[in-house]
């Protein structure tokens, strides 16, 4: 299972499914538009990799690393 | 009167439109949670008044962090006519969210998007989307005035509330058939979908118990979320194709964060442009203006003070010279300085820059059990830590935003700058540039060492989510300046006028009488100096037995602007005069009597830590409950004392020996307490329970 954070910088991915977490970090990432079929990127990584810069929809998240792995994706 | 409510996505620009509403001037950045409590004021529409209430931002009806909750509530509340929904233009879709989820609800919405830049992601077909939301939909830029009056019309209007959330009917609701039976008809869909979104604060606010909320949630489909999710971005993917035409860029990203963000040059950046804003502020440009207004200053009370000794009444001309005059004088020819720092921070909130702060300090910050928000909460406290403790509702977990508010007062605050530029600059001279960055370097790194240990001890890190925005960088607009620069020399003005004048006063008066209410000259057998005599022993092993520095102190507990004040009457030097304060605090003869650089180092630091103004404490108070206070008030007189025990005791002992023993014994210390960290940290450490042939170091395994 890959997860968005073990995405590649600057590749494109293709989320499957938004899942796992607290209901509350759940419902923030879809109501921020990170749904199954929505294509993301990583494109910038914090130095120690804690915060990932994720791309969706046309503008800029930060989103910290550990809440990354509810979110599985395959590459596009 | 009729109330409208002022909602929308986070940084969208709902306080910079009601500040162009209602003609205020509150405050704005381009962050994420500037405003974290409602703000409301009267304006007017034709001889008719309306409040207008302005809201910290949301996503949707679902709260995370604790601002959020705020608006949550204001909105559920119904006690208001109207919902004026601010979308920016740059993110249509996704504040478009927020739109919908009101609409669902039958709230009265008129619609308006902020064109914030020229070149905007998308390019909106208004009468089209109106019809799509059966709502008034307005395009305009928040800071425009004018452009504001047709918005102000709309508000008379009723709305016929023709929205129909068609695009909720393919989802299936037959799981909650049962659930809502005693609920009317017409509001079953909004408790259906409410249970779908999983929205606990909703049912708890419509008084459902913790248990019946877990049953009514065990019988949803596992992605009902995504479900109700899915079905209004479907809804706003067609909207956004029929109605609008979209720019091909990404909203936020830019050239700069290639350098600023870089592994190698982000934290350099970061420290670059803090000192050049340190460096305009206490140096160059900051110094040159507060020496100029100290000169204007001087113009004025001169005469004023020679025409006073002419007063054949002593308690009257120091009253006036000392108390009136004197220090308030002094404190006052630190304006530019604290409003030009206060200003950089304005300038830093404006650019976008702090969310990249936020995403370089996540790292460290993480370890020692904050977030990477709190880094704004902790800048904001450069300036003023009253406003800084209240923005820590950033936070998304208790013992975060706990943590954030008891750190902030270790931010050494623009208040302290009279204290540090005035006695620090009396022993130190030219070289007290380093003392004042090494106070603020202090101020951090104690914080930091407090945050790690009430990490591992009181206030142990629960999963403190980050999910935070990107805005694009802007430039503060000119006519911004002008109306920055405007408030904060006003509320400068304001605090001089009021808190100090009337604490100088009290000083003045509790230092001039004896018990039995007689004048007394020099503070000899006054009130002040029995308390103070009775308190100053505790301050012996820090280097100030001295009643007049420990009254000082007393005093700043109020406000740390009076404890520069109060020194200057103690010593009774009239007038404006920093080097006059500054000579005299090194002469034994004075009241107020620094024996040495090292108890002035001392009495620096003691100033940088401990409890912060009384505004301060009542923020605390209201932000963080009773107790934390107290606990925040202990540890800071604690470390205040600690620290300043140390540095005292570093200080004298290299005043007394010679430079190099001293350093070499010092640097001995420091590199055993680092070692012995090291091996206990060896000893500790936990051997992976898994024994996996190839380690790929970046396990997966909980």
């Amino acid at each position: 299972m890959t997860t968005l954070k073990d995405a590649q910088l600057n590749k494109l991915y293709k989320i499957k499914k938004v899942a796992g977490g607290d209901t509350k970090v759940i419902r923030r990432f879809l109501e921020l538009g990170m749904l199954s079929g929505q294509v993301v990127k990583v494109i910038n990584k914090s130095i120690l990799k804690k915060v990932y810069l994720v791309e969706i929809r046309g503008y800029l998240l930060s989103i910290k690393t550990s809440l990354l792995d509810f979110i599985e994706v395959e590459e596009k | 009167m009729k109330e409208v409510l002022l909602v929308g996505n986070p940084n969208s620009g709902k306080t910079t439109l009601f500040n162009s509403l209602t003609k205020s001037s509150e405050h704005v950045g381009n962050w994420h949670g500037v405003t974290v409590e409602e703000k409301k004021k009267m304006f007017k529409v034709e001889n008719e008044d309306y409040l207008l209430v302005d809201t910290p931002g949301i996503y949707s009806l679902s709260p995370l962090s604790f601002e959020e909750e705020v608006s949550f509530k204001i909105i559920e509340s119904d006690n208001y006519s109207k919902i004026i929904n601010l979308c920016d233009l740059n993110n249509l879709q996704r504040n478009l969210y927020l739109t919908l989820c009101l609409l669902e609800e039958n709230k009265d919405v008129v619609v308006v998007i902020n064109e914030i830049d020229k070149k905007a992601k998308y390019k909106v077909n208004t009468k089209k989307l109106s019809n799509f939301l059966s709502v008034p939909v307005f395009v305009l830029n928040a800071e425009d005035k004018e452009a504001t009056k047709n918005l102000k019309q709309t508000l008379k209007q009723k709305d016929l509330k023709k929205f129909k959330s068609e695009y909720l009917d393919q989802i299936d609701f037959s799981c909650l058939k049962d659930a809502f039976k005693e609920i009317p008809l017409e509001e079953r869909k909004k408790f259906c979908v409410k249970a779908f979104e999983r929205n606990e604060n909703f049912f708890k606010l419509n008084g459902y118990s913790d248990e019946k909320i877990k049953n009514l949630f065990s019988v949803l489909p596992q992605n009902s979320m995504e479900l109700i999710a899915s079905a209004r971005y479907n809804f706003l993917d067609q909207i956004i194709e029929e109605c609008c035409e979209k720019n091909d860029f990404v909203y936020g990203k830019s050239k700069f964060d290639k350098i600023l963000l870089n592994k190698f040059f982000a934290f350099p950046c970061f420290f670059l442009i803090l000192s050049v804003i340190f460096y305009l502020t206490f140096f160059s440009l900051g110094a040159f203006l507060s020496n100029l207004l100290s000169s204007f200053l001087n113009l004025i009370t001169t005469p004023i003070l020679d025409a006073l000794l002419s007063i054949d009444s002593p308690f009257i001309y120091h009253l006036f010279a000392d108390a009136l005059f004197g220090g308030v004088a002094t404190v006052l020819s630190f304006l530019p300085q604290v409003v030009l720092l206060f200003f950089f921070l304005s300038v830093l909130e404006d650019s976008g820059y702090l969310s990249r702060v936020a995403f370089i300090f996540e790292d460290i910050l993480g370890k020692i059990g904050l977030s990477g928000k709190s880094v704004y909460t902790l800048l904001m406290g450069f300036g003023c830590s009253t406003t800084a403790i209240m923005t820590a509702r950033n936070m998304d977990n208790k013992n975060s935003k706990i943590k954030t508010a008891i750190l902030c007062p270790y931010m050494s605050c623009s208040a302290k700058i009279p204290i540090y530029t005035v006695i620090g600059g009396a022993f130190f001279g030219a070289s007290n540039i380093f003392v004042i960055i090494g106070l603020y370097l202090l101020g951090v790194v104690v914080a930091l060492v407090i945050s790690k240990i009430l990490d591992m001890t009181l206030l142990k890190s629960e999963n403190q989510t980050f999910i935070l925005e990107f805005p694009p960088y802007r430039m503060t607009s000119f006519k911004r300046v002008g109306k920055i620069l405007w408030k904060n020399v006003k509320s400068f003005l304001i605090k001089v006028g009021s808190v100090m004048i009337t604490m100088n006063v009290i000083v003045f008066l509790l230092s001039s009488f004896t018990f039995s209410f007689n004048y007394t000259e020099n503070g000899s057998g006054s009130m002040l100096e029995s308390i103070g005599k009775f308190l100053a022993p505790i301050f012996e092993p820090i280097g100030f037995n001295n009643w007049a520095i420990v009254s000082a102190l007393l005093a700043g507990l109020v406000a740390k602007e009076v404890v520069v004040s109060s020194i200057a009457m103690f010593n009774g030097v009239d007038g404006n005069a920093t080097s006059l304060i500054s000579s005299s605090i090194l002469l034994p003869t004075s009241v107020v009597y620094f024996a040495s650089g090292a108890s002035i180092l001392s009495f620096l630091v003691f100033c940088l830590l401990y409890t912060p103004c009384l505004a301060s404490i009542s923020m605390m108070l209201q932000e963080i409950g009773k107790k934390w206070t107290v606990i925040a008030i202990c540890i800071e007189l604690f470390v205040a004392y600690i620290v300043s025990f140390i540095v005292y005791n570093i200080a004298l002992a290299f005043e007394i020996f010679d430079f190099w023993p001293v350093f070499l014994i010092l640097l001995s210390i420091v590199i055993l307490l680092v070692s012995f960290v090291f091996i206990y940290k060896f000893i500790k450490r936990k051997k992976c329970p898994y024994n996996c042939e190839n380690c790929s170091k970046v396990c997966k395994k909980k």
